[in-house]
Parts: structure tokens; sequence; C-alpha cells
């Protein structure tokens, strides 16, 4: 019958065009998350070849949830995760409103705050490597005012090193949040601002009952990208943490990136990914429960 | 405007500029300090403007032979739009069938497509790595381009975009007789510009920005991309003896030019990453 002919017709196109995306998607995602899953189960020498491949069960897991080393990468991430994440939220949120009414230049100032961005992560983190060393700027200028007696080791101690971790995430990305928002305010309607000012209402009463809830779609969609982002943190670990020789900081991505390329237990650091991938979907679970609750959309 | 009004404008615009500044002040103290002697950066109070600049801090950059700074920046620059041809092609050709067409499997493919955004590229990784290797890609930019083609924001973008386009247009071309594919190269192509160049500053955003995937493809410093340069640079300058001014000095050149094009091309950056942010 024509109709089904036209379809057979459309289908057949359709495959074609679907052909090259099915491909890189079968070669360089499909297989690889199977090759990984097997990878987890197992001990692997990479280099020794696929033979080398020997399965091992949960030993994997095992190992992990009982490695010292691994649990503190655990706790630094989320440590970090919990301050970038709202910081950098919270001040774009707040830095993007003003700048949206009440300043002159915005374009200006929006294209100074997204500089960071655009400098690249690893030459902004060597910079914020030299500002926070021992014999930095930031211990000289604290010295030179006489806010400290003697130089903090920002760098080398493991409980400080969240500090210039956490500034260098929030300056470096602020830049991208702020863009992102400020097309959000502009699509606020206008007339619902107007009206309130008809009834009266101040300005932090407008930001809270028309701003944040006309804007919620975009903060949630700003808090879940860059959450799972902050989960994957590695080079402003590596460049900051690296060559330190006193402290052993490390966070998840930075463990798998030394199990597997550094000690070669391709098996372990798959483990390890795997266990990244289930903290990243719980946490993207919980805020997706969220989104029912807090979010509007019109 | 109100006389408050203004003034309260004053004061904010100023309140933001000097926030502002501090977010200037990474790029300004990297490009003060590169024409120092190192021990005059650390100094504090800062003398923003050095009184004796060293040229030849770029020079020393410049004349790494182990790390040619113009063929490394082709090499980011030939990445970025590889994976914008690979990224385009597939994302368009994806989009437009799941827009504008009708198949068996269609929701399952593009669901299964939807799963993999959330898949972190960690997982995938070392099966990458093994595979590339085994294909002969290990220290090859191919190795850092096939991989990001498929783009499955990009895919969902033009599936967005085509599917704003209203059925009227398909069905006249039909009517008129054309095949699908006719249909698809003269109705519905010459219409993506706008989403096409978003789709194109967001993958060159991200592909220049990878580092941990150039760290562990790539060996050979003459197929370093530009992360890797100023890591390399930096990190031996830092390390070995306290060699901030070359650090400083290979950080300027390594991000003055993005520096400088975002500068001219804001607009466009912006509105890109804006309205991808948007379509959420």
């Amino acid at each position: 019958m024509a109709r089904s002919k036209v379809f057979k017709h459309e289908e057949r196109v359709a495959y074609l065009f679907l052909a090259p995306g099915i491909i890189f998607f079968l070669l360089f995602i499909a297989f690889p998350i199977l090759f990984s899953a097997v990878l987890a189960f197992s001990e692997w020498n990479l280099f020794q070849g696929i033979t080398g491949l020997e399965f091992v069960g949960l030993e994997n897991f095992k190992q992990l949830f009982a490695d010292r080393q691994f649990f503190s990468a655990l706790k630094n991430n989320l440590l970090y995760v919990i301050f970038d994440v709202p910081i950098t939220l919270g001040a774009s949120l707040v830095l993007s409103y003003i700048i949206k009414e009440r300043v002159f230049g915005s374009k200006v100032l929006r294209a100074v705050f997204f500089i960071p961005y655009v400098i690249h992560i690893v030459a902004l983190a060597h910079v914020f490597k030299m500002f926070f060393n021992t014999n930095g700027l930031l211990n000289n200028a604290l010295l030179g005012l006489g806010l400290a007696d003697e130089p903090l080791r920002w760098l080398s101690r493991s409980d400080l090193l969240i500090y210039p971790l956490v500034a260098l995430g929030v300056i470096g990305k602020m830049g991208y949040s702020m863009v992102v928002y400020l097309a959000a305010l502009q699509n606020v309607p206008r007339e619902l601002y107007e009206a309130s000012e008809i009834d009266g209402a101040g300005g932090l009463k407008r930001f809270l009952k028309i701003t944040l809830p006309m804007t919620s779609p975009t903060i949630f969609f700003l808090a879940m990208t860059m959450t799972i982002q902050a989960f994957q943190l590695y080079a402003s670990v590596k460049v900051l943490a690296q060559s330190s020789m006193t402290t052993t900081f490390s966070v998840l991505v930075y463990e798998l990136y030394t199990q597997g390329f550094q000690f070669y237990k391709f098996g372990y650091a798959s483990a390890i990914a795997w266990v990244l991938f289930a903290i990243i979907m719980i946490v993207t679970a919980f805020q997706l429960w969220g989104e029912k609750k807090w979010v509007h959309y019109s | 405007m109100k006389k408050s009004r203004f003034a309260s404008k004053i004061f904010f615009t100023v309140l933001m500029g000097a926030i502002g500044i501090v977010f200037l002040l990474p790029l300004i103290w990297m490009a003060s300090s590169s024409l120092k002697y190192p021990l005059d950066i650390m100094r504090f109070p800062i003398q923003w403007i050095p009184g004796d600049p060293q040229w030849s801090n770029y020079t020393y950059v410049f004349t790494r032979k182990l790390y040619p700074i113009g063929h490394i920046y082709l090499n980011s620059l030939l990445v970025a739009f590889g994976t914008i041809l690979g990224a385009v092609i597939i994302s368009v050709t994806s989009g437009y069938a799941f827009a504008k067409m009708r198949f068996r499997g269609k929701n399952f493919i593009f669901m299964v497509y939807l799963a993999t955004m959330m898949i972190p590229v960690q997982v995938t990784l070392i099966p990458r790595f093994y595979m590339l290797r085994q294909f002969g890609f290990y220290d090859n930019l191919l190795a850092l381009v096939l991989p990001g083609c498929f783009y499955a924001i990009g895919i969902l973008m033009m599936r967005q975009f085509f599917m704003t386009i209203p059925m009227e247009m398909t069905e006249s071309g039909k009517i008129d007789g054309a095949g699908m594919f006719a249909i698809f190269l003269r109705l519905h192509l010459p219409l993506i510009r706008s989403p096409l160049a978003a789709l194109s500053v967001l993958v060159f955003v991200t592909s220049w920005n990878e580092f941990l995937n150039p760290l562990i493809f790539i060996n050979s410093p003459e197929n370093f991309t530009i992360p890797l340069f100023l890591n390399a640079l930096m990190e031996a300058a830092v390390g070995v003896g306290y060699e901030y001014h070359y650090a400083m000095a290979a950080g300027v050149v390594g991000t003055l030019p993005l520096v400088i094009a975002f500068i001219f091309l804001q607009h466009f950056f912006v509105e890109s990453i804006a309205t991808s942010g948007l379509k959420n």
C-alpha cells in the first residue's frame, strides 16, 4: 500500500541519518560502558593485553571500602561540593540580580566576571598555586599586614588545602553561572515586577517572591550541572596538590587517575569510576526530588 | 531617573566594580608578574607595573624547543575544529531524525542517548584508552577528536530546534514530491545557522578546556594541546627552580589569545552559553 511504502522509505532514510550517531555511540559509549562494568569486577594490567584480565568479583569494591586513602578522597570531594556549589550559585544569583538592574555598564561587568572562566583552569590554578604558596603572595601580605605570625602552609596541609581549592572553583566558574542566570533574569516578564511595585513591594520581597520562583528552573539546572562537575574535580587538585611533599590530598577522579595510570590497577580504577557514577546518581536523584518540591514551571 | 535611584545605581556600580577587580586580579597579576624577576613577584605590597620589564621572560617561553608554542596552538585548534565538524554532523543528522522523521525505536534510542548524559566521562575513560591505543591512536590528536563527536547535548539542541519548525513546511515539500533527503537539504538545513553557531561555540569551549583526556592520550610535547603546555611549563618552572617569572609568562602566552578573542566575540560566546542553559 502506498502509505506503508512511504513509511518504509521514511524509516530507511531515518536510519541513514541516525547511522553516524549510532556508530559513534556504540563505539565510544555503549561498548566502553559495558567493558568498564566488566573491569570493575576484574583485576587488569592493561599493558599486558586482554589475556591479563582476571575476574575477581567484588574484590575491588571490598578493597575500596577498606581503603583509607579512598575515603579521604571521598570526604574531600564531598567537602568541596558542599562549599563550592552553594557559594558559587548563591553569589552568582545575587551579583547577577544587581548587575541586571542596578548598575551602569552591565555588559562590561558581565565580561569582567567571565574572564576567569576564559583563562584556562590550568593557568588559573597555577596562578593560585603561586599565590597560596608558603612563600607566596598571600602569606607575604598576611605577614606584612600583621594578620599572621608565620606563613600558613595552604598547599601542604590537607586541612587548609580546601580553601584555595574552593576559591579557585568559585572564581573560575562564577562567570559562567552568571551568564546563564542573567539570561534567565531577562526572561522574567516585566509586568510581574511592575504589578508588584504598584502593590508597594520592596526590593527584597520582589526578589524572593518573583525573581526566585520565576528563575527556579535555571537555578535548578545550574545546581545540577555544577554539582555533577564538582564531583568530577581533577585539574585543580592535580595542580594545587601534586607536587606538595607533605599532603596526600586527593579527590575521586584523582584517585581514579592514580590507581589506573600510575599503579596500572585498571580494574580497581574502574571500580572507582563506578562508585563515582553511583554517587552522582544518588545526588542527582536527590536534586530531582527537590525539583518537584521547589521548582516552579509556568 | 529619580535622584535616589541614580545614587543607588552609582553605589552598586562601584561595588560591583570592586568585586569585579578581584576577578580580574589573577589575570592582571599574571601579566604583571610575567615581566618581573622571580623574587619580585611575591613581594608585598604588590608592584603592579614592573619598573624593569623583563621581556626576556617571553623570549624564554617562545624558544622552548621542547614545547613549540605555535605548533601547540595549532593542535588545540585542530582538535577543536575536528570535534566541531564531527559533533555538528552527528548532532544535525540525529537531531533531525528525532525531530522530523518517524521510525521504529525512535523513543527508545532517544532515551538511551539521554541516559548517556548522566554517565560521567570517567567511566568510559579506561576502555576508551585501551581501545584507541589498540587502534593505534595513542599520542594522536584524533584520540581527542573522535570520542567528542558524540555530543548528546548537541543532539538535544538540534532536535529541539528542528521541532520548532512547523510541520507545514515538511508537508508542502512532500506535496511538491520531494523525497526526505531533498526536504532536509533544501528546506530545513538552511535554517540552522543560529543554533549551529551556538553548538559550535559550546563544542569549541568544551574541547579547548579538556585536560584529563589530553593528559592521558597525548605523550609527546609536540602533540600537546594548550592545557598540557600550560601545565608542563608552569609546573616545570615553579617546581624546579622557583622560576615563577617563566611560569607567568607561559600563562600569559597560553591564555591571552583566547581572552582577546573573547573580548571581541563576547556577544557570540555569551549568547551561546546563555541559550544552552535556558533550553533546559
